[in-house]
């Protein structure tokens, strides 16, 4: 009977030790904005200047906008880092995003650079998109695109939006080039 | 007895370690160019609102949405498509995938294998091996696996719609 007591109590703390030892992407973010190494950016979507673009943004795109919060984006360029370190933060990456709260759409690798594309949420309904990349010539960067309830039609018209030249997406693109 | 039912699960464990893992490590290869799309993408594609009536979409999102995961993997490195080809057969051996089709086009070796599905139009596999040889576009060796529920009759549909190496070899399915 003490045996079995004893086996339960170290088997709930090798359980909450494993809990406790994985870092949430959040902490991710939050443990590497003091990095020096790093490049951060917080982007609120009302820095996207819609409210100017009356006209040019459809009824759609509007309503996609309006599911998403912010990005949060985190980089580290080869420049600032070493092949070991690049390594590390990618294999801790892939750690916390292995976790079963995370779901991955896709995964690819063309000439040397993995990008990874996941969700996290309830059903359908997306409250948070990653997309990570790693290159071995030019360093690391995620984006968490944070929003509510961002169905799957959302992402289909922002994705859209992004890769049409000087649309609403443009906004985004000069502040991450800016960093 | 014990003893046995403990092997047998070793087995059986091992097997699905294997099956599982065969061609996952060349995703972390730099020779190996990968394309990995999960069930995950194929629901939310599923449903996209697509607001129509045509017969012909409406079989697309059925397809889609019967999709499991779509694993491609390419190389130029001879190296590593020798590797490959090894993987290829012992995968082909260790899961029951039976020979589909062969086609051979300029200079080119495709080879179709399936696992059998739900009835003879489904498979529950489509698996594709394309030899490099050779130079340039020749030198690609590819793997391709597509699990679910795939209809046969449909498959050519979404080799328009995947950009991927040995997709138009895709196209060439047809139930036979």
């Amino acid at each position: 009977m003490h045996s079995i007591f004893k086996f339960f109590s170290i088997f709930s703390i090798l359980l909450l030790a494993s809990c406790s030892g994985q870092m949430s992407l959040q902490e991710y973010f939050v443990a590497h904005q003091e990095d020096a190494d790093f490049i951060t950016a917080d982007i609120p979507l009302s820095l996207l200047d819609l409210a100017d673009k009356v006209g040019e943004v459809s009824a759609q795109e509007k309503e996609a906008f309006s599911r998403i919060r912010k990005i949060n984006f985190l980089a580290l360029p080869i420049q600032k880092t070493t092949e070991a370190r690049l390594a590390a933060e990618k294999q801790q990456l892939k750690a916390i995003l292995s976790d079963d709260a995370y779901e991955t759409l896709m995964r690819f690798t063309i000439s040397g650079s993995n990008v990874v594309i996941s969700t996290k949420g309830s059903g359908d309904a997306i409250d948070e998109v990653i997309i990570w990349g790693a290159d071995a010539t030019r360093g690391i960067a995620v984006a968490r695109v944070l929003g509510d309830d961002i169905q799957p039609e959302h992402i289909a018209t922002l994705a859209q939006a992004a890769q049409q030249k000087g649309g609403p997406l443009s906004g985004l693109e000069n502040i991450i080039q800016n960093l | 007895m014990k003893k046995l039912t403990v092997f047998l699960m070793i087995i059986a464990s091992q097997y699905g370690v294997i099956a599982q893992s065969s061609f996952d490590k060349y995703e972390d290869m730099k020779e190996v160019s990968s394309v990995v799309v999960t069930s995950k993408m194929f629901k939310l594609l599923s449903k996209l609102n697509l607001e129509t009536d045509d017969p012909e979409i409406q079989e697309y999102v059925n397809l889609v949405d019967n999709i499991e995961n779509i694993k491609v993997f390419s190389t130029k490195d001879k190296g590593v498509g020798t590797a490959m080809k090894a993987d290829v057969k012992k995968y082909l051996g260790s899961a029951s995938l039976e020979e589909l089709m062969r086609v051979k086009s300029d200079g080119k070796n495709v080879k179709f294998y399936s696992k059998p599905g739900k009835n003879d139009d489904f498979v529950s596999e489509l698996f594709m091996f394309l030899e490099g040889s050779g130079e340039g576009q020749d030198a690609d060796t590819v793997v391709l696996s597509i699990t679910g529920n795939i209809d046969l009759k449909q498959v050519s549909k979404i080799a328009d719609h995947l950009n991927v190496p040995g997709g138009q070899e895709l196209k060439k399915v047809k139930k036979q």
